[in-house]
């Protein structure tokens, strides 16, 4: 009750503050006050969520949609386009933590199911994903202007867009539940390594689909090379910067692997590179090449909290009901096709690998959320076809907005069922508990 | 990207729940602020439609173009908006009932609130029936793309002059020329989009960073040299390191072209930054002051610190405003000039200041903990001194513009910053008292609060320091159980927002006007004198102990990080003209007088003080006021100074 008294007072207080704006485009003071409001907003609403068992990360999503533009409007669209670099930063940092929690030594054992899955689940689903575009392509405006052709490649990109998941719900649920176990280990390296293929195929895909369109495959192929190839190269680099600083220099280790996070995202951004891919190469560069993995997750994980809470917060003001609104039907008809070819081709997967039971029943719901790539996808696949990206988005963005929301939960649900979850849990912040030792891998016992 | 066009639905539920705020917010509206806003309302575009049509402009422009800058020829160019008819009409009648309510407020506001308000629709017609009209829903309107004024060409709050008269106790200063263009992150407008890197230098920018990222690691390394750091103390650098001062150098670096890490883009994108950074440093100096330090003052103290900073803000001021004279030429206008006096009050309110590693450096000296716990009690309570200079500063010097909204009397905004520091204070209160938190999601309130405060504050165009120095206060001296692991959380975040606060600081700086640096070297000057003075005519108060080392830690004392956030605040709310100057006076003054200060004080230094962890906050509960000798290593190594 308090904590509602609270989120009101917080709500007449920035409703208050707004009247107070001067500017049709809110500058920096209002980008201030709504990070803040979002901050506390999201945190108390997180905190709410955690009382009636869902996850908190949910709650955030969902006080950044409620007090977003969608809805409520107390934090306005300049506002988020403003904060745009901190989620920048953020999404560099999660990626970084994500790389770094993937140690493929003691991950060895689950490579089959891994591979299995990944496989099954990103090539099976982007094609049912395609299929079931064009099935609705009498629906679809943008899609009954084109040709058959351009229509396939187009639902093709659109099926690798929408296959696309979520490293950082993954990892985040993984520190609220504290999961550690077979089913965990395997979502994350699945989610890791499919979001990397994601970003390929996503950029080979639309270089054919511009070439349906007429226009130079060939550069469109390039540059998308460059962006794939230099962010890897990049990324281990940086990867060799941070950790010579781990070992070398005593102090400022979290100033550091800021600074170089904002750079990633601030000149990664201006160089065509994917912040997310060089930070997750630098993670997986650092916990598999070097031994200073797990201080960089203490420094990490100790201002964590923060950035999950405005990541998150800030990834639910930025869902379009709108767009929901728009493109409803054939977006949730596209949610459920995802949701049945992820689960059930994962599934399949497992079983091909010869996973363990849990692994086979549950690996899927963790495959199912969305949030920072699918949103940067729709969000370049708008610029990449102008023609009818737009449109293309909405629907995208409508898909994602569904998932964002409802996916969380559902694998929350999973790792409590599946036992790895630890019960009750306290928080997602690692700070409630002492600076994370490295826990030894349990021991897994697969095919 | 489909239209973004808010559904029926959405708009009866928006309504709805802004109807249910408003009940909440009825406290609110009970304050004249809020009952005048819901008569002639503060308005966001105030628009450019509105101001302009009085004003000579000047630089929508100095909305940033691509670079962050305005086109000198825009800046320079006349506007004539041709409002059209229904913003016209909209004018009389927001004039009309602006004056029927008898409000202060500028009545023009009405004008582009109406104006924009009709452009919404049926949105903004609904709120209009409730008398609430949004920013946003008025803004989507003035963003509409038949609307010749985009959110590009709006003004900033340095730009336009006030359409309305102004009450008499408030000093209107005037608007500044179009050329003197403001730093990208204290203007109040919307980050211009970076420009990507053209695919031909794409190879020489990668280099570059790594480059960049390579040196800055080669910096960390040597610097944290037990070595170099024998040299830096050998030097009498060691304090101008531990003060932070390299990130200032680093900020500059990045800025610079050559580098192109910090650019104007990047900048103005990290406008919050820089101003959570303000409202962290007003947070940590009142959650530092303790309200029993003022209880049970030694005989002689108060008169020690009224002299100390009566004389030093004096000398500063009348030394500053000679050399401001001086350039300005000596003529009566000058004297009577609001922008004159500001500057001088703002040099002397931050040079009256004293860092908090002042107690630090007299133990190092071998100071005895009776002098340096007496020492530390005078140097917080100049703080409050400096946080009173700027709140009157801030109440009594108003920026002028199109995005200043209302107009009050000076003492009203000293009233409505405590006003807003004390709600604010009451609320994070209520936050910290009824959630039992870890020290991670402390971090979480914390970083909230004190943004949220800064912001707010900030939308007023009130002080963030001075706000956020009331909420600390309160949380300081309110009983709870949260004071402990609140002060956890502030001390292992202070020194990083600090140090990334002096970075954008340093990046912001324009250090290339001689005046500024004549103005440093004379500031430096009548600071030492002043204080030498102050202390000299203090200490002889009847019944004062001051030790011999005690009053030269007061005399050769450096300045502290409250200095620094009062010239950046004030560059906010002033952005453009002179405020530059000001700003390198101070901040290379600050950097002078700690060098200063090690050389001055170095044949008398005890062995130095290790490199070690930074100074902690310390919650004595239900004690005496937590002095510089128990405080622990805080006030033994500075954190924020």
């Amino acid at each position: 009750m308090i904590r509602i008294a609270l989120l009101l007072a917080l709500g007449g207080l920035m409703h208050a503050t707004m009247s107070f704006t001067v500017g049709t485009v809110p500058g920096s003071f209002g980008t201030t006050v709504s990070f803040g409001y979002l901050l506390l907003t999201a945190y108390f609403a997180g905190a709410l969520f955690k009382r009636v068992r869902l996850p908190k990360l949910t709650g955030y999503l969902v006080a950044g949609l409620v007090v977003g533009p969608s809805a409520l409007a107390f934090v306005p669209e300049a506002a988020l386009n403003n904060l745009a670099i901190f989620t920048g930063v953020a999404v560099a940092l999660i990626a970084l933590s994500a790389g770094s929690e993937l140690d493929l030594r003691t991950m060895r054992p689950l490579f089959r199911s891994i591979g299995w899955i990944t496989t099954l689940t990103m090539a099976g689903t982007t094609l049912l994903l395609a299929a079931a575009i064009m099935a609705l392509r009498p629906w679809l405006d943008f899609l009954q202007k084109a040709r058959l052709a351009q229509a396939i490649a187009v639902a093709f990109v659109l099926g690798v867009v929408m296959v696309a998941k979520s490293p950082a719900v993954v990892v985040a649920l993984g520190k609220e539940t504290r999961a550690d176990g077979p089913v965990a280990k395997t979502v994350l390296g699945a989610v890791v390594i499919g979001d990397l293929l994601v970003i390929v195929l996503f950029a080979v895909a639309s270089a054919l689909a511009k070439a349906a369109f007429g226009a130079a495959a060939a550069t469109t192929a390039r540059m998308l090379a460059w962006e794939v190839l230099g962010s890897f190269v990049a990324g281990v680099c940086l990867g060799g910067l941070i950790t010579v600083y781990l070992q070398k220099v005593r102090d400022g280790a979290g100033l550091f692997v800021l600074t170089t996070c904002f750079v990633v995202s601030e000149v990664g951004r201006r160089l065509y590179f994917d912040p997310m891919l060089v930070a997750l190469s630098a993670g997986l560069f650092i916990r598999n090449v070097t031994g200073t993995a797990d201080r960089l997750r203490a420094e990490i994980d100790s201002s964590s909290l923060p950035v999950y809470v405005t990541f998150f917060a800030v990834a639910g003001a930025t869902i379009h009901v709108d767009a929901l609104a728009s493109s409803g039907v054939p977006a949730i008809a596209l949610v459920v096709v995802r949701g049945a070819g992820l689960l059930a081709l994962s599934r399949a997967g497992a079983k091909l690998a010869g996973a363990p039971e849990v692994v086979q029943r549950f690996a899927g719901f963790g495959l199912l959320p969305q949030a920072g790539l699918a949103l940067a996808l729709a969000m370049l696949f708008a610029k990449t076809f102008p023609e009818f990206g737009a449109d293309a988005a909405a629907l995208l963005l409508g898909v994602v907005a569904i998932n964002e929301l409802a996916a969380p939960a559902l694998y929350r649900y999973a790792l409590t069922r599946c036992g790895e979850a630890e019960q009750p849990t306290d928080s997602l912040n690692p700070g409630a508990t002492p600076t994370p030792t490295p826990a030894p891998p349990r021991p897994v016992a697969m095919g | 990207m489909p239209e973004a066009r808010p559904a029926p639905f959405l708009v009866r539920f928006r309504t709805a729940v802004r109807v249910c705020l408003a009940c909440v917010v009825g406290l609110l509206a009970l304050s004249p602020q809020a009952e005048a806003a819901g008569r002639a309302r503060p308005h966001p575009s105030a628009s450019p439609r509105a101001a302009d049509a009085g004003a000579p402009h000047g630089p929508k422009g100095a909305a940033p173009a691509a670079n962050g800058r305005a086109a000198p020829s825009d800046a320079g160019a006349p506007t004539d908006t041709g409002a059209p008819a229904s913003a016209a009409s909209a004018t009389s009648s927001g004039d009309t009932q602006a004056s029927d309510a008898g409000s202060s407020l500028r009545a023009g506001d009405d004008a582009s609130t109406s104006r924009a308000a009709a452009d919404a629709g049926a949105d903004a017609s609904e709120a209009e029936t409730l008398e609430i009209v949004t920013p946003e829903d008025a803004g989507s309107a003035a963003l509409e793309p038949d609307d010749p004024l985009d959110g590009k060409d709006e003004p900033s709050a340095h730009t336009d002059s006030p359409p309305g008269p102004l009450p008499d106790d408030t000093l209107q200063l005037p608007p500044v020329s179009p050329d003197e263009l403001p730093n990208p992150a204290v203007t109040d407008g919307p980050p211009p989009e970076a420009p990507p890197v053209a695919p031909e230098e794409r190879t020489g920018v990668v280099i570059k960073t790594i480059l960049g990222l390579v040196a800055l690691l080669a910096l960390a390394y040597v610097g944290g040299h037990p070595r170099v750091q024998r040299l830096e103390r050998t030097l009498g650098l060691s304090q101008v390191i531990t003060a932070g001062f390299p990130f200032v150098a680093l900020g500059a670096i990045a800025r610079h072209p050559a580098v192109g890490v910090l650019t104007d883009p990047v900048l103005a994108a990290l406008g919050p930054l820089l101003r959570v950074g303000l409202g962290w440093v007003g947070f940590i100096v009142g959650f530092r002051f303790d309200a029993k330090v003022v209880q049970r003052l030694p005989m002689g103290l108060p008169t020690l610190i009224g002299a100390r900073v009566l004389v030093a803000f004096g000398c500063i001021v009348a030394v500053a405003s000679l050399v401001l004279l001086g350039a300005q030429g000596i003529r009566r206008e000058t004297l009577t000039d609001p922008v004159f006096l500001r500057d001088a009050l703002i040099l002397g309110t931050a040079g009256s200041l004293t860092a908090l590693t002042t107690p630090r450096l007299l133990r190092e000296r071998g100071g005895s903990e009776a002098s340096v716990e007496q020492v530390g009690r005078i140097v917080r309570l100049e703080e409050l001194a400096g946080i009173v200079g700027l709140l009157v500063i801030a109440a009594y010097f108003r920026p002028q513009g199109a995005n200043v909204s209302w107009q009050l009397p000076g003492t009203a905004w000293v009233l409505l910053t405590l006003g807003a520091g004390v709600g604010i204070g009451l609320l994070v209160y209520a936050i910290l008292l009824t959630t039992t938190a870890n020290q991670a999601e402390s971090l979480v309130l914390i970083l909230g609060s004190v943004a949220f405060a800064s912001g707010f504050a900030g939308n007023l165009r009130l002080s963030p320091v001075v706000v956020c120095f009331m909420a600390g206060l309160l949380l300081a001296n309110f009983p709870g159980e949260y004071k402990e692991r609140l002060a956890e959380t502030l001390n292992r975040l202070e020194r990083p927002i600090y140090l990334l606060f002096l970075l954008v600081v340093g990046a912001l700086w324009r250090a290339d006007g001689l005046h500024g640096w004549v103005l440093m070297a004379c500031f430096v000057a009548a600071r030492f004198g002043g204080m030498w003075l102050g202390t000299r005519i203090g200490g002889k108060a009847e019944g004062l102990v001051l030790s011999d080392e005690s009053r030269l830690a007061l005399v050769a004392s450096p300045m502290g990080a409250l200095s620094i956030a009062i010239v950046v605040n004030a560059e906010m709310l002033y952005p453009g003209g002179s405020i530059a100057e000001i700003v390198t006076a101070i901040l290379a003054g600050a950097i002078v007088t700690e060098v200063l200060v090690q050389l001055l004080t170095r044949n008398r230094s005890a062995p130095p003080h290790p490199v070690g962890p930074r100074d902690t906050i310390v919650i004595a509960p239900d004690s005496e006021p937590t002095p510089a000798s128990q405080a622990g290593p805080r006030d033994a190594r500075g954190g924020v100074p």
